[in-house]
């Protein structure tokens, strides 16, 4: 069949920068839980690992969210953006060391940024901490690695576009964009007072709105319906919840200033946006949940779509939950306290990486052409991610609910009820204690995949050096592959 | 290679070879429905029922929360349900009242010799705890500190010889009115006469512009101490 000589072709043109992608942002995963899980244990006992500057609260906090974003996140989205914006333009990859460079100078950039934050050269701006010398490189690989999706877009087999492509191309197009401004206005043409503020919201809202969420939301929308063979239910609504979710999100991060020293009408503004984003979210969940709703067994059967559709799941509750919080009543409670952090995990982890799990479980045998060794690994993976991230996010929500109700409850003369402070912090203990058993939890699902990784690659290199001799013998040379990659 | 069902096999997997899309059939199906949705209204265009009252439900709120809260897009409305802040009588241009810190400006003029706790020095400088010349009507007060004084002069029963400087050229009015104020609202020194405004200083300095230092029979004469 020639679509699966093709098919096998992107495959091979994928497989390196991939490899690059997908090691790395393992790599970048597993370093980010265990800053994750010190940041933790150290919210509870302050005192762990306190008498090196290098491991105290403030550098692991940021070098953990550090690595999780752009470590993780980045080279996760890149390699499997790329690889479906290759598949869907059925088309190879043109130069695909052009890639290999964008990924390793993004690499670069990562541990230099995590490595500055730990030396103590972080700037104070979250999700921005990296220092002047990591975030130049940073932007201009992403640009490369931009520009190199924008070619292998530009260049697709002629015919229909999928909705996938313009979300991964939107999330490469928008990085670049979002990153470089904040770094303008941000450190190297100050904007002036609370515009700081404003702009660091705006990032941070965008980051995660504009960048993470396409990549996955466009890595669910090419998986859901290619495993299950049915097409997404309603998928002339798709480009509409594209173009509503771009024109709202990025407005949205300005309710997480409810109260703060901005004018009136940026904050409301701000929470309609967050408000108004329920219409792109109800357009994804009736094209996700809707297509998947009567085959539920087959979902529990599939390695990839059961990260998938829990990753869905999260996406659609998680949007739900931003609604709430963004409103000004519920903002004044939720607002510096766990509930905040917890509702980015649930974004971060709970959605877009469990959709990158499910993505790199479909992608993986595809680039090596060779099938995941072990089923029981892929289950614990599955179940420790599960459990874990669902026993954070309770953790984190409940916590910080009954912290804010705590800080705010007035009595009948104004006073307030809890008057203790140090209490009200002694309150949240276990819960954080939750939250470290959580983190313990998602780790030793990380190390079964990682585990099952490795063990691929070893089959690999062991499948592909028996090939290359049976390939030497074979005349015709591209014949090694016992079957190429059919879907 | 063999496990079981969950292991994603792509080689000779018959659950994958059947249900699963080629990318092309994926591209060309989605393709199919959006022509059709697009077309002559026979495809299935119609939104979920529940969800255009959701999105109609959306727009509402948005309109009714934005006309509500966002306060004319006034940059100096802060608080959505509260008046617009206003930037200070000073950057208005209003007359804006400067608390100046009589206790610093005694400090820095006067404790060398009224010293700190305002008993002065037996024989040269007078104290300024519980003095009659203190206490009452503020003119003579001011007269001296912005005239000085020469010669002797009794206070509570000592008499003291000495010069005490002019301020006038040191010191502006509200200054001035500061320090007196200070001297003569301390709770600390006994005494607890009226604050001294800036108009009352301006008044008196142009009442009592002279060239020389007074002397304490000219100021009895002008202000004499209370009884």
């Amino acid at each position: 069949m020639p679509s699966e000589s093709k098919s096998s072709e992107i495959d091979r043109s994928m497989k390196l920068p991939g490899l690059l992608f997908l090691l790395s942002a393992v790599a970048w995963l597993l370093t980010g839980t265990v800053f994750a899980l010190l940041t933790s244990i150290k919210s509870t006992f302050p005192g762990f690992l306190a008498n090196c500057e290098c491991l105290t609260y403030g550098h692991i906090s940021a070098a953990g969210s550090n690595s999780i974003l752009y470590g993780w996140g980045g080279n996760a989205l890149f390699g499997v953006g790329l690889w479906i914006l290759a598949r869907l333009g059925r088309r190879p990859i043109p130069m695909p060391v052009m890639l290999l460079i964008g990924g390793v100078f993004w690499n670069i950039a990562v541990t230099l940024g995590v490595g500055g934050i730990i030396i103590g050269d972080m700037t104070s701006v979250m999700w921005l901490e990296m220092p002047s010398y990591a975030t130049t490189i940073l932007a201009i690989s992403s640009i490369l690695i931009g520009v190199w999706g924008t070619l292998v877009y530009r260049y697709r087999q002629p015919g229909p576009v999928y909705i996938s492509q313009l979300y991964i191309l939107a999330a490469l197009f928008w990085f670049p964009w979002i990153y470089i401004t904040a770094q303008i206005f941000l450190f190297y043409l100050p904007a002036r007072g609370v515009v700081q503020v404003v702009t660091n919201w705006w990032y941070a809202h965008n980051l995660l709105g504009l960048w993470l969420a396409p990549a996955g939301l466009g890595a669910a929308y090419y998986l859901i319906p290619k495993i299950l063979g049915r097409p997404v239910h309603s998928y002339y609504l798709a480009t509409v919840g594209f173009w509503s979710l771009a024109l709202f999100v990025g407005w949205g991060g300005m309710s997480n200033l409810v109260g703060g020293p901005v004018p009136a009408w940026l904050v409301t503004v701000g929470i309609v946006a967050s408000v108004a984003t329920l219409l792109p979210v109800l357009i994804i969940a009736i094209n996700h949940h809707l297509t998947v709703m009567d085959s539920f067994d087959r979902v529990a059967a599939d390695p990839s779509l059961r990260f998938v559709v829990f990753g869905t799941i999260s996406f659609t509750l998680a949007s739900l939950i931003g609604c709430v919080l963004s409103l000004r009543s519920v903002s004044e409670i939720s607002q510096f306290t766990t509930v905040m952090e917890g509702n980015s995990q649930h974004f971060v982890y709970a959605f877009f990486t469990m959709i990158m799990f499910g993505a790199f479980y479909f992608m993986m045998p595809r680039i090596l052409n060779c099938s995941w060794p072990s089923g029981k690994l892929i289950q614990c993976h599955f179940w420790c991610s599960a459990i874990g991230i669902t026993l954070m996010l309770i953790a984190l929500y409940g916590s910080g609910w009954i912290q804010g109700t705590q800080m705010t409850a007035i009595g009948a003369y104004g006073d307030p009820v809890h008057g203790d402070f140090l209490q009200i912090v002694q309150n949240t203990i276990p819960w954080l204690h939750a939250r470290t058993a959580s983190i313990l939890l998602i780790s030793i699902g990380q190390l079964a995949f990682a585990a099952n990784i490795l063990w691929m690659l070893v089959e690999a290199a062991r499948s592909c050096y028996c090939g290359m001799i049976g390939a030497a013998k074979d005349a015709q040379g591209e014949k090694f592959l016992p079957e190429t990659a059919a879907s | 290679m063999s496990d079981t069902k969950p292991t994603d096999s792509n080689q000779s997997s018959e659950l994958a070879g059947k249900s699963r899309m080629t990318d092309d059939t994926l591209l060309e199906t989605h393709t199919r429905t959006f022509a059709k949705a697009e077309g002559n209204g026979e495809g299935n265009l119609s939104i979920p029922i529940i969800a255009t009252a959701v999105f109609t439900l959306l727009f509402v709120f948005g309109g009714i929360y934005h006309s509500r809260y966002s306060a004319d897009y006034d940059p100096m409305v802060f608080n959505p349900e509260g008046a617009p802040a206003s930037l200070g009588p000073a950057a208005e241009g209003g007359g804006i009242e400067v608390k100046l810190d009589g206790e610093k400006l005694y400090k820095r003029n006067c404790v060398a010799c009224h010293q700190a706790d305002g008993q002065g020095l037996p024989g040269a400088f007078p104290p300024l705890v519980g003095s009659a010349w203190v206490r009452g009507e503020p003119d003579r007060m001011v007269a001296i500190m912005l005239n000085g004084l020469s010669g002797s002069i009794e206070v509570a029963g000592n008499t003291y010889n000495s010069i005490m400087t002019p301020f006038s050229a040191l010191l502006d009015d509200d200054e001035i009115a500061a320090i007196a104020t200070y001297v003569r609202s301390n709770p600390d020194w006994g005494n607890n006469a009226d604050r001294v405004s800036t108009e009352k200083v301006t008044e008196l300095r142009s009442a009592h512009e002279r060239g020389n230092a007074w002397k304490a029979e000219e100021i009895l004469e002008l202000f004499p101490l209370d009884q």
